[in-house]
């Protein structure tokens, strides 16, 4: 049986999350999609639902895009391998890179760095059905 | 069959796509405000990176004509100029403008 999967957009334009939420949805692969377009909110929503009880919305996959004002996914990187619940648990989701152009050189190095709190891979923008599909296939064991 | 120098083919439906147009608009003329505001302090770190913003979102929705004159915005101030942002910032502006008429005719939204 086909996993239910949770997704986790992080964009900070809502034109881009709203696309990017209509195509996941067309594909009927997925059971929650959160979408936020600050990455202070999505850390929070990361803290927060490892904080309770019922781990039902945990995303199983994050896309994260690369440049956001503010916040870039470095910087939400940073943060992000110091929540307790990531450094501790068993959560770790499977992080995706979302760039306007294929990472090269410095940036690759910079997501490497990540590759222990789930950074597994980048994708371009926009991102498309083939994208999503070849992430499911190469990364998430029970799809 | 949309104009592909405005719009080019989405991989979402198009049922999808006139839903969320009104939203990508909105979104749109809120950055484009603050591009112009920016453009009073020839801001250039900052006029770059929501000219890139304006440039992935416009492709996130296939608007074609709209992301090519962000990325022409982008692209001259990488290039340390700022004398001519404000005639690349009226393009865009008039790009917008092109956009959100076609897509008002052709999607009746």
């Amino acid at each position: 049986m086909r996993k239910e999967i949770n997704v986790l957009l992080i964009d900070d334009s809502r034109a881009i999350n709203n696309r990017n939420e209509s195509l996941l949805k067309s594909m009927t692969l997925f059971n929650e999609i959160n979408k936020y377009s600050y990455p202070t909110e999505a850390l929070d929503f990361i803290k927060n639902e490892t904080d309770g009880v019922d781990n039902k919305l945990l995303p199983d996959l994050i896309f994260l895009d690369i440049s956001m004002p503010g916040m870039d996914a470095f910087a939400f990187l940073d943060k992000y391998s110091r929540l307790d619940n990531v450094v501790d648990s068993d959560f770790l989701p499977k992080i995706i890179i979302v760039s306007d152009h294929l990472l090269e050189n410095r940036n690759l190095d910079h997501t490497n760095k990540y590759k222990t709190v789930g950074v597994v891979d980048h994708i371009k923008k926009p991102m498309d059905k083939e994208d999503v599909l070849s992430v499911l296939e190469e990364h998430l064991d029970k799809y | 069959m949309t104009n592909p120098s405005i719009f080019s083919k989405t991989e979402i439906s198009l049922e999808s796509f006139k839903d969320l147009l009104p939203f990508f608009f909105e979104e749109i003329w809120e950055d484009f405000k603050v591009l112009k505001q920016l453009d009073t302090f020839k801001d250039i770190e900052e006029i770059r990176s929501l000219a890139h913003k304006l440039k992935g979102s416009s492709a996130c929705y296939a608007a074609n004509l709209m992301s090519a004159n962000a990325k022409a915005l982008q692209d001259y101030v990488e290039s340390n100029n700022t004398e001519q942002t404000e005639k690349l910032i009226n393009e865009f502006e008039k790009s917008i403008q092109i956009t959100q008429e076609y897509a008002k005719e052709y999607f009746n939204i």
